[in-house]
C-alpha cells in the first residue's frame, strides 16, 4: 500500500513539472513561434506609442530580453523560493511558491488565486454533493426500475441534461427562478451558512445538471451489468434482501464513479469559468477570463499551472482511494 | 461660478444623515431620458451606500495610470484633479478642483500657472503642496510604471526631439530634469513652461495624473502603491480586490473648506462598486433593483426593449449621447487615389449600418467626424448613399489609378474587433454595399487589445490590404482637439499603435491644428477644427458612421443623477446620493 501511494507521489511529482513546462511553452514559446515579437508582447503594458527604450524597460521588467530557457527556469526558482521584482517604480516581492506577479493588478497571482478560491470551492463543493447524490440515486433507480417509468423518465432527464449547455441553462435559470432565487452573490459560508447556500442555489443547479446527467448513466449501466451477473442472481436465490443486492450491485460502480468524480471535482475546482461569469461570481475561472482579456499572461498562466496542480492531487486522491475501495489494487 | 447643481447641493454637508433604502426596483423613476437635461430627484439627504456595477474591470487603481472610460468619472471621487468639470447635465465647463482656478496664460500660451487651494489634504491629514502634484505628473509619465495611461504630459511639456526624456525614469534618475518645465518653488503654485504653445492646457489638467502624489509614500510602497493610491478627494480606498470589488468610504480628513464650489459632496457614506459582472448579469440586478447604476457602460440591446415597454423600467432609463463616434477608416497610403475613397463613402449605406449599431438607440446617423456636443461643430452633408455616384466615382479612380484594380476590381480587407459583435455585423453590412458598387472585400478580425497594432502598423496595413478598420473613439475631452488629434491628424501616426488608422498626413490638416492650438481665443479654435472636418471629408478619409447613444439605467433610490458626458462618460458620480 505504501509503495504504491510513494510511486504514485512520485509520478504526480514528475507531472506537475510536466504541466510547468508544457504551461510555459503554451505561453512563452508557441506565440513566437506564430511570429509575436517580444516588442509585442511588451506593447501590451505600455502607453500609446511606446519610444524603443520603454519598451526595453518593460522587456526588462518581465523578463522579455532574457532566453526562454532563463525565462523557464527563473519561473521555476520562483515557484519553489519566491523572488524579488525589479527596483524602481514597481519594486515588489512575490514570495513562494510564485505562481507569478500580475503587473496589470499590482498583486502576486497566488494571492489572487487564494482570494478567489472560496468561491470557486463553494461552487465546486456545492454543485459536486448534489450531482453526486441525485446522479447517484436515479442512476440506481433507473437501473432497478429498468423498463418501467421510473427509468425512462430518469433517462429523458438525463438525456436533457447532456443536450442543455451551461451558456442555455444558466441564464434560463437565472431568468426564470430569479423569483425564488433572487440573489446570486458570494458570501461566507462560515457568516451564515443559510444565506451562503441560498445565494449559490443556481450556479449548482446549473453546473450540475449536466454532471448528473453523466453520473446517472454512468451508474444506471454499471448497475445494470451488475445484476445481471451470476454473484447477484445467487444472492437472490440464497434470500437476500433486495436492499442488500442492490447496495452490492451499487459498490461495483463506485471506482469508476470516484475515477470521473475526482477528475470533475478537480477540473471544477480550476474554475467554473461560464458559470462564475453567467452569475457574476468571481471565481478562479472569472480570474482566467479577465486574464486572458487584459492579455495579462502571468494570470493566465499561473491558473492554468493551478488548475493543473488541483487536477494531479485530484488523480492522487482517486489512486488512494482505489486501495481501499478495491482491494485487487493493494494486491497488484 | 458653481453650477445650479452644486448650489443645490451647496448644503448638503449639512443636511441630516440616514440609511439608504427606499425606491429600487419597482418604484416609477422621474421620467425618461431626462439625466441629461436636468439634475433629477435633487436633494441634500447623506447616509447609505450606493451600489454601482460594471461589467468590465479596471485597467488600474492608479489614478496616474488607467486609462478607461469608466474610471475617470469614478476615481474622481478619492483622486482630485487640478480641474475639473463642472456638476451640470450635458456641461462642459471646466473648473479648479485642486487649482482655484483656470491657468494663467503667459509668454503666449507657452507658460501656465495655476494656484493650489488653501487647506487641501491627503487622507494621512498632510497638507497637499505643488510638489506633490508636479511629482504625480512625473511618475506618470516618466517612469516605467506599467500601463496604459494618456501621454499627453509627455507629448506638451518636452520637446518630441529631446531624447533624454525619452529614456528617464524619475524613480531611478530623479526628477532634476524638469526643475524648468515644471516650477513648484512656491508650495501654492505650479508653473509650467511648455515648449509650444498649447491652447487647451486647462483641459489637459483635468486629467487624473495631476491629482497629488506623495513622494516618500509613493516610493516606500513600490508597486504595492498602485494597489492603494493614497486619497485626495472626498471619499478614500476601504477595500480593493482586483477585478471584484473597490469599497470607497468618505474621507474624514477631506477638508470641505478647500473645496469652496462644492465639486465634492459625498453624500453617500459608501460607494461599493462590483466589477467583472457578466453583462447579462448585470442588467439583471440593476433591473431588479440590486445595483443602483452602472459606473459607465450601457445596457445590453437584449434589454432595450424590455425597459422600454415597460412604464417603471422606462421610467429610469437614459438614452443620450456621449460624445463617441463610430467610424470606419479608409487607409490612404493603401487607397491612394480619393475618387477611389469618395466612391467608397457614396456607398455605404449608413441606415443598415445604424441598424446593427443598436438602430434608433444606439445613435444617429453621421455625416461628419464632429458630434454636435463638441462646442462649435457643426453638422453638414457629405456623402448621401448612392451606388450610381459610387460608381461613377470609381469609374474616374480607374482611369486615373489602374494600379488600384490589379484584378479589374478595387479590392482590400474591412477589420472589425473581436469581442465588438456590433461593429463585426456593421463590418458585414458595409461589405454588402461596397459589392453593390463594385468593390470587392473580405471582413477580418483582430483583438480588442491589439487593435492598434494591427490597423494602427502603416507596413502591416499595407502588407495585408487593410482598407478600412472599424472603431469608436470617444474624445477624453470635448473639444475638437480631443476629439480629431488623435484620428487625423500626423500625431496620431507611429509605427506600431497609431490611432489615426487612415494613415492621414495631409499639411493642411496638421497646419490648421497647430493654429488652432496656438490660439488663445476659443471662438478660432473651434473654426479651426471645424475646417479641419471639412477637409477630412473632402479628403474622404474616413466615413463617419454614427454619434453614439448610450443607453443607461438609473435606480429610482439615487439622487441628485444627471449625466454629464464632459469628462465622466456616464452619471455623475461625485454627486449622487439616496433618497
Amino acid at each position: 500500500m505504501t509503495t504504491f501511494l510513494v510511486r504514485r507521489a512520485v509520478t504526480a511529482l514528475v507531472l506537475m513539472l510536466g504541466v510547468a513546462v508544457v504551461t510555459f511553452a503554451v505561453f512563452y514559446v508557441v506565440p513566437a513561434i506564430g511570429g509575436r515579437t517580444t516588442d509585442q508582447l511588451a506593447a501590451q503594458f505600455a502607453s500609446r506609442d511606446p519610444s524603443p527604450e520603454q519598451l526595453a524597460v518593460i522587456k526588462h521588467r518581465l523578463g522579455l530580453d532574457q532566453s526562454v530557457f532563463i525565462q523557464f527556469w527563473d519561473y521555476l526558482k520562483a515557484l519553489l523560493v519566491g523572488t524579488d521584482l525589479p527596483p524602481g517604480s514597481g519594486a515588489a516581492r512575490c514570495d513562494a511558491p510564485c505562481f507569478g506577479y500580475s503587473w496589470r493588478l499590482h498583486d502576486s497571482v497566488l494571492s489572487l488565486i487564494l482570494d478567489r478560491l472560496p468561491v470557486t470551492v463553494s461552487i465546486a463543493v456545492g454543485a459536486a454533493v448534489l450531482w453526486l447524490v441525485l446522479g447517484v440515486g436515479s442512476g440506481a433507480l433507473a437501473a432497478v426500475t429498468r423498463g418501467g417509468l421510473g427509468d425512462r423518465v430518469v433517462r429523458v432527464t438525463a438525456l436533457l441534461g447532456i443536450c442543455l449547455p451551461v451558456v442555455f441553462i444558466g441564464p434560463l435559470a437565472r431568468a426564470k427562478l430569479a423569483w425564488l432565487f433572487p440573489s446570486v452573490t458570494y458570501s461566507s459560508f462560515l457568516d451564515n451558512p443559510l444565506v451562503w447556500a441560498d445565494h449559490l442555489v443556481l450556479p449548482w443547479l446549473t453546473l450540475s445538471f449536466g454532471y448528473f446527467a453523466l453520473y446517472t448513466r454512468l451508474v444506471r449501466s454499471g448497475m445494470i451489468d451488475a445484476l445481471s451477473g451470476q454473484y447477484i442472481r445467487t444472492a437472490h436465490a440464497k434470500g437476500l434482501a433486495r436492499r442488500r443486492v442492490v447496495w452490492q450491485a451499487m459498490r461495483v460502480t463506485f471506482p469508476a464513479v470516484a475515477t470521473v468524480f475526482a477528475m470533475d471535482l478537480g477540473l471544477l475546482l480550476g474554475g467554473a469559468v461560464l458559470a462564475e461569469k453567467i452569475y457574476g461570481l468571481h471565481g478562479i475561472g472569472a480570474l482566467a477570463q479577465d486574464g486572458v482579456e487584459g492579455q495579462d499572461l502571468p494570470i493566465v498562466l499561473g491558473v492554468t499551472l493551478f488548475s493543473g496542480l488541483f487536477i494531479i492531487v485530484a488523480n492522487f486522491a482517486v489512486d488512494a482511494a482505489y486501495a481501499v475501495l478495491d482491494p485487487r489494487i493493494r494486491v497488484e | 461660478m458653481a453650477a445650479a447643481a452644486a448650489i443645490a447641493l451647496a448644503a448638503a454637508a449639512c443636511g441630516s444623515s440616514s440609511g439608504g433604502g427606499g425606491g429600487g426596483a419597482g418604484a416609477m423613476g422621474p421620467g425618461f431620458d431626462l439625466a441629461s437635461k436636468q439634475v433629477l430627484n435633487p436633494s441634500t439627504k447623506t447616509g447609505g451606500t450606493i451600489n454601482l456595477i460594471s461589467s468590465a474591470s479596471f485597467d488600474s487603481l492608479d489614478p496616474g495610470v488607467t486609462y478607461a472610460a469608466q474610471t475617470w468619472n469614478l476615481y474622481r471621487t478619492f483622486a482630485r484633479p487640478m480641474m475639473t468639470y463642472q456638476h451640470t447635465p450635458s456641461g462642459n465647463q471646466i473648473v479648479g478642483d485642486l487649482a482655484t482656478g483656470p491657468g494663467v496664460q503667459s509668454n503666449g500660451g507657452k507658460t501656465w500657472t495655476y494656484t493650489l487651494r488653501d487647506g487641501a489634504t491627503f487622507e494621512d491629514g498632510k497638507t497637499i503642496t505643488s510638489a506633490d502634484v508636479r511629482w504625480a505628473i512625473e511618475r506618470s509619465n516618466w517612469s516605467s510604471l506599467i500601463g496604459n495611461g494618456p501621454t499627453y504630459f509627455r507629448n506638451i511639456l518636452v520637446p518630441s526631439s529631446d531624447q533624454k526624456f525619452q529614456k528617464l525614469d524619475v524613480y531611478k534618475d530623479g526628477d532634476k530634469a524638469f526643475d524648468n518645465i515644471i516650477v513648484t518653488t512656491d508650495p501654492k503654485k505650479i508653473t509650467f513652461n511648455l515648449p509650444q504653445a498649447f491652447g487647451e492646457f486647462d483641459y489637459v489638467m483635468t486629467l487624473l495624473q495631476t491629482a497629488p502624489v506623495e513622494k516618500d509614500k509613493d516610493i516606500a510602497a513600490g508597486d504595492a502603491y498602485s494597489k492603494r493610491p493614497v486619497s485626495s478627494g472626498a471619499y478614500k480606498i476601504a477595500s480593493y480586490s482586483a477585478g471584484k470589488e473597490l469599497k470607497l468610504v468618505r474621507n474624514d480628513a477631506y477638508n470641505q473648506n478647500s473645496d469652496p464650489d462644492k465639486v465634492h459632496v459625498a453624500l453617500a457614506d459608501a460607494i461599493d462598486v462590483q466589477l467583472g459582472v457578466d453583462s447579462a448579469e448585470r442588467d439583471q440586478r440593476l433591473l431588479s433593483g440590486e445595483a443602483d447604476a452602472d459606473v459607465a457602460s450601457a445596457l445590453t440591446v437584449a434589454n432595450h426593449a424590455k425597459v422600454l415597454q415597460d412604464p417603471v423600467l422606462k421610467s429610469q432609463t437614459d438614452d443620450s449621447a456621449d460624445g463617441s463616434i463610430s467610424y470606419a477608416s479608409i487607409n490612404t497610403q493603401l487607397i491612394t487615389n480619393v475618387d477611389c475613397r469618395q466612391a467608397i463613402e457614396y456607398a455605404v449605406d449608413k441606415q443598415t449600418v445604424l441598424n446593427q449599431l443598436g438602430g434608433k438607440w444606439g445613435g444617429d446617423p453621421a455625416s461628419n467626424m464632429l458630434p454636435a456636443i463638441i462646442p462649435g461643430a457643426v453638422q453638414f452633408p457629405t456623402y448621401d448613399f448612392s451606388i450610381p455616384k459610387a460608381q461613377a466615382s470609381l469609374a474616374k479612380c480607374k482611369s486615373e489609378a489602374p494600379n488600384l484594380f490589379p484584378n479589374g476590381k478595387l479590392s482590400f480587407k474591412i477589420a472589425a474587433q473581436v469581442n465588438a459583435p456590433d461593429l463585426q455585423n456593421a463590418a458585414t453590412a458595409i461589405q454588402s454595399s461596397l459589392a453593390a458598387a463594385g468593390i470587392d472585400t473580405d471582413v477580418t478580425l483582430y483583438p480588442f487589445g491589439q487593435y492598434s497594432q494591427f490597423c494602427g502598423n502603416p507596413d502591416y496595413a499595407r502588407a495585408h490590404k487593410l482598407g478600412m478598420c472599424l472603431a469608436n473613439w470617444i474624445p477624453d475631452w470635448l473639444t475638437g482637439y480631443g476629439m480629431l488629434d488623435q484620428l487625423v491628424t500626423k500625431n496620431g501616426i507611429s509605427s506600431t499603435g497609431s490611432q489615426n488608422f487612415a494613415f492621414l498626413d495631409d499639411s493642411v490638416i496638421n497646419d490648421l491644428e497647430k493654429h488652432a492650438l496656438s490660439s488663445g481665443d476659443s471662438t478660432t479654435q473651434q473654426q479651426d477644427w471645424v475646417k479641419i472636418d471639412h477637409r477630412v471629408m473632402d479628403l474622404a478619409a474616413f466615413v463617419p458612421l454614427i454619434h453614439r447613444h448610450v443607453m443607461r439605467f438609473r435606480s429610482s433610490r439615487l439622487t441628485n443623477v444627471m449625466i454629464n458626458p464632459a469628462g465622466s462618460g456616464g452619471y455623475d458620480l461625485a454627486v449622487l446620493g439616496l433618497k
